[in-house]
């Protein structure tokens, strides 16, 4: 019974590509309806951590995922030239139930895109698109939703939107979101919990209680600029100009 | 009014013409697929190894497309084995096995008496070649493609959009893929007689390299092709009579022509 109430349970696991080890005894445990940002460097094992717990690569440990999953992959995984239409492209968990027009209409409308059914994917901004994985996402009614870097390729204000709007998601449909990010100021902004990655897991908490050094370590060359009291920034020392005073030591 | 007249008084033009048309109709089906999924070294390769099955198949004397398709699920084996043991790229090891299939087809050709002959006929294809046997080869083949596209046509279409997520929402692309594999050999095998192995490539490419520049859904992509693919063939077919050239490299130089037309169009106008 202690594991009642968690959505995500992950014990030791390790991942290994041939005499690689990307992943080094996770473990970590997800709460049902947590907003988790999942932040690191470049090659810390983030994606790769996403693939294990969907059981798309082998791994060594326990990964467990209480529920119906629905996963937005990273933009890269969409073949761009293909014309398929957003109605198409949305009704893939129900392709075969008969209503999944309405259905798909629903879940458009919930994701802000509502009239967008019969434009290309291809034809969408980077934004649009990230909203249109998600409807996908929430069309198979999931428990956890997992996105894999969903702001990439998102403007600014684009990203602020979809973190708002997964927040929405969230509370309204009662999901557990696990996100994997490059954006650390979004993460700290928008997530409830925070994990910082890098072969091992590094830290892991409320975005509160995380403190800047302990995601600095984790970034080696890079420092963390903090420029309000809940957002980061993080940029190779180099192209800092005019640093504030207000970070946090 | 000549070339009616001539090809209802003679077989080899009859069976060359009904096997341009049913080709056209496979190619143009299959083409989008090849194109979308970036598989034109795969097609190319199968159509290179089928030279070594033709060639084992005329000098040993049985049945030509009993040696293309052996010879093609050897072509794949080999690929295969290649990309998992030697750890190479699909492209790589496609790369290596199509010169080495061509090399065992010339040598074993060069043993042939009509050498000459036999190696022009199945490079460049030869409408003499085709039989009534062949064009039911081809109608099956063409049947076969559009059973196929006509019942997995949304796991295709998603396959071709987003291999991973099709994958995560239980399509089984592993299936779909070797299906698509089994169709392009098949596809190759049929049109060998008339398009030959050389310009096979452009059979299985230019259709579909037309349609993706117009096509705004799948389905849309599929019948573009095909209509692009036999008009023009028809085209390349009753030129390739008129100046009495071999009707492949005739076709494709009117796919081409075509193709480039259109994207001239589409840029300028």
């Amino acid at each position: 019974m202690e594991n009642s109430g968690f959505a995500i349970i992950v014990d030791n696991l390790s991942v290994k590509f041939g005499e690689v080890t990307v992943l080094e005894g996770i473990t970590f445990k997800v709460k049902e309806k947590e907003f988790v940002g999942i932040i690191g460097p470049n090659g810390a094992g983030k994606s790769t951590l996403i693939k294990a717990l969907l059981g798309m690569i082998p791994h060594e440990g326990k990964a467990i995922v209480n529920g119906k999953v629905s996963y937005v992959p990273q933009l890269s995984s969409f073949n761009r030239e293909f014309p398929i239409s957003v109605y198409d492209f949305v009704r893939l968990p129900i392709a075969k139930d008969k209503s999944w027009k309405e259905k798909a209409d629903e879940v458009l409308e919930k994701v802000g895109l509502y009239g967008f059914g019969k434009r290309l994917v291809g034809e969408l901004s980077g934004g649009e698109y990230q909203r249109v994985a998600l409807a996908r996402a929430i069309l198979g009614s999931p428990d956890i939703i997992i996105l894999d870097e969903p702001e990439s390729g998102v403007d600014e204000m684009g990203k602020a939107k979809f973190y708002d709007l997964l927040y929405e998601l969230k509370d309204k449909l009662g999901v557990t979101i696990l996100m994997v990010s490059h954006d650390i100021g979004m993460v700290f902004e928008k997530c409830t919990t925070v994990m910082c990655l890098n072969k091992t897991l590094h830290c892991h908490g409320s975005a509160d209680d995380i403190r800047p050094e302990d995601a600095k370590k984790i970034f080696g060359e890079f420092d963390i600029w903090i420029r309000s009291h809940s957002h980061y920034e993080v940029e190779h020392s180099q192209g800092i100009h005019g640093r504030d005073e207000d970070v946090r030591k | 009014m000549t070339f009616l007249k001539d090809i209802l008084t003679y077989d080899f033009l009859k069976y060359a013409l009904i096997a341009d048309i049913l080709i056209a109709l496979t190619t143009g089906l299959i083409s989008p697929i090849i194109v979308y999924k970036r598989l034109e070294f795969i097609g190319d390769g199968l159509a290179h190894a089928i030279f070594a099955g033709v060639a084992f198949a005329i000098l040993f004397n049985f049945n030509v497309l009993l040696g293309s398709v052996i010879a093609t699920l050897f072509f794949a084996y080999f690929v295969y084995l290649l990309s998992i043991n030697a750890k190479l790229s699909e492209s790589t090891a496609i790369g290596m096995l199509l010169p080495v299939f061509m090399s065992i087809g010339v040598i074993v050709f060069s043993k042939s008496p009509r050498y000459t002959t036999d190696v022009t006929s199945y490079l460049f294809g030869n409408i003499l070649l085709i039989s009534e046997n062949d064009i039911y080869f081809i109608a099956g083949v063409l049947l076969f493609v559009v059973i196929t596209l006509f019942f997995k046509n949304y796991e295709i279409s998603y396959w071709l959009a987003d291999e991973v997520m099709a994958k995560f929402y239980g399509v089984k692309t592993n299936i779909i893929r070797f299906l698509i594999l089994v169709l392009v050999s098949a596809v190759v095998v049929s049109a060998l007689k008339l398009a030959g192995v050389i310009v096979m490539g452009a059979f299985l490419v230019l259709p579909g390299a037309f349609a993706k520049q117009k096509a705004k859904s799948f389905k849309n992509a599929l019948a573009t092709a095909t209509l692009f693919n036999i008009t023009f063939s028809l085209i390349g077919f009753a030129i390739a009579y008129y100046f009495d050239l071999p009707p492949g490299p005739a076709i494709v130089l009117c796919l081409f022509f075509a193709f480039l037309c259109s994207s001239l169009l589409e840029r300028f106008v």
